[in-house]
């Protein structure tokens, strides 16, 4: 039997399934905030607007099964809509975000909506997500009226706080809990490409080379 | 960051950005949300004479265009530097783009993956700008539409 080359790795993937997310919603709702509460823990009190896109990952465990999320949080000024479109595409979880305190932000959802509908599978988790949730006082769209919403358009829902903390994990992780379930019930279909989820089997290993190595975790979001 | 900079478009969407813009500079006025879209899509391109353009759109928009998206101009001209591998162009843009923004995270993690590539390479640059003089001066034909006033 031949050695084995020279560099193979024997090492498994620390993870067995790669779900990729979109975070979409109007500008300064707190999408970069959310990101960067979720894969660092810490909140940036004034965050410019993103350029373009930004990304994380973070890995998670769901049912025992080890999962790493691929972040893409898009920039909600007018001028990258366009574009940060082609990042739907093969999306697995669609987090859409508004800012309780401010009414435009809620009213532009169904614009936001359509264009996960249209650009992302039957299949995938859109997350309504209310921001902000720490500023009670300001508020300007009630829990009710958006969870109406919610629940018209079939989207899972939540009240957040990026600034707290409150629900972020929440959010990120029960998306992640229907996405296996769809996977468990076997509504996606893995093989696709568009279904946004790649399985990596754990005990599987391949020289160096040959498709996508492990990567080292914790490289994460720039609010 | 990385991913950000890895991440590569699909042809068939930088064609249909493609067609937009060539059917507005057909009319002979393009607009500055076309000729954003086709840059950003340029910048995204694995072929370096795309990104090429893409950095000569957007150099352009910078000092033709909106001001108040001159933060992005100069991030994605870094952008396009790095890929290319032009590293002290891209420290430049992003240095510029420090200055105005000191505490922005996307541009400081930006030009840490420039000084880490830059490190790691060992040389400076790979001449492609002067090697590629000629595609450089073919790209800016086609900006040079874009001087019209919008
Ligand atoms: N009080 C409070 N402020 C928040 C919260 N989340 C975000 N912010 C603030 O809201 C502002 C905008 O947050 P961002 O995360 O940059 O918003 P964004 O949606 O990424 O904006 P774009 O990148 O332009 O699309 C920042 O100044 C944050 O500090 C929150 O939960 N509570
Ligand atoms: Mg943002």
């Amino acid at each position: 039997m031949a050695a084995p080359p020279a560099g193979s790795t024997n090492a498994p993937y620390n993870y067995n399934y790669i779900f990729k997310y979109i975070i979409i919603g109007d500008m300064g709702v707190g999408k970069s905030c959310l990101l960067h509460q979720f894969t660092e823990k810490k909140f940036m009190s004034d965050c410019p607007h993103t350029i373009g896109v930004e990304f994380g990952t973070r890995i998670i465990e769901v049912s025992g099964q080890k999962i790493k999320l691929q972040i893409w949080d898009t920039a909600g000024q007018e001028r990258f809509r366009a574009v940060t479109r082609s990042y739907y595409r093969g999306a697995a979880g669609a987090l859409m975000v508004y800012d309780i305190t401010r009414r435009s932000t809620y009213n532009h959802l169904s614009s936001w909506l359509t264009d996960a509908k249209n650009l992302t599978n039957p299949n995938t988790v859109i997350f309504l997500i209310g921001n902000k949730a720490d500023l009670d006082s300001q508020r300007d769209v009630t829990y009710e009226e958006a969870k109406q919403f919610a629940d018209d358009n079939g989207l899972m829902f939540l009240e957040t706080s990026a600034k707290t903390g409150d629900k972020v994990e929440d959010a990120f992780l029960e998306t992640a809990r229907r996405i296996y379930q769809l996977i468990q019930d076997g509504s996606l279909d893995l093989n696709a490409a568009e279904s946004g989820v790649q399985h990596k089997p754990s005990h599987v290993t391949r020289p160096l080379g040959t498709g996508e190595q492990p990567e080292a975790t914790g490289k994460s979001c720039q609010c | 960051m990385e991913a950000v900079i890895d991440d590569y478009i699909e042809p068939a969407e930088l064609t249909l950005h493609f067609a937009r813009y060539q059917e507005e500079v057909t009319t002979g006025k393009v607009g500055y949300n076309t000729a954003f879209d086709y840059g950003w899509c340029l910048i995204r391109s694995r072929k370096t004479d795309e990104v090429m353009k893409g950095i000569e759109m957007f150099k352009h928009l910078y000092k033709n265009g909106q001001q108040e998206a001159r933060r992005d101009c100069l991030f994605f001209t870094a952008v396009g530097y790095t890929k290319i591998r032009e590293f002290e162009l891209a420290l430049e843009c992003i240095d510029t783009l420090l200055k105005a923004e000191p505490g922005n995270t996307q541009a400081k993690d930006l030009k840490h993956v420039i000084e880490d590539r830059l490190k790691k390479s060992g040389l400076i640059g790979m001449g492609l700008i002067a090697l590629g003089g000629a595609t450089v001066v073919g790209a800016i034909g086609l900006v040079a539409m874009l001087t019209k006033k919008k």
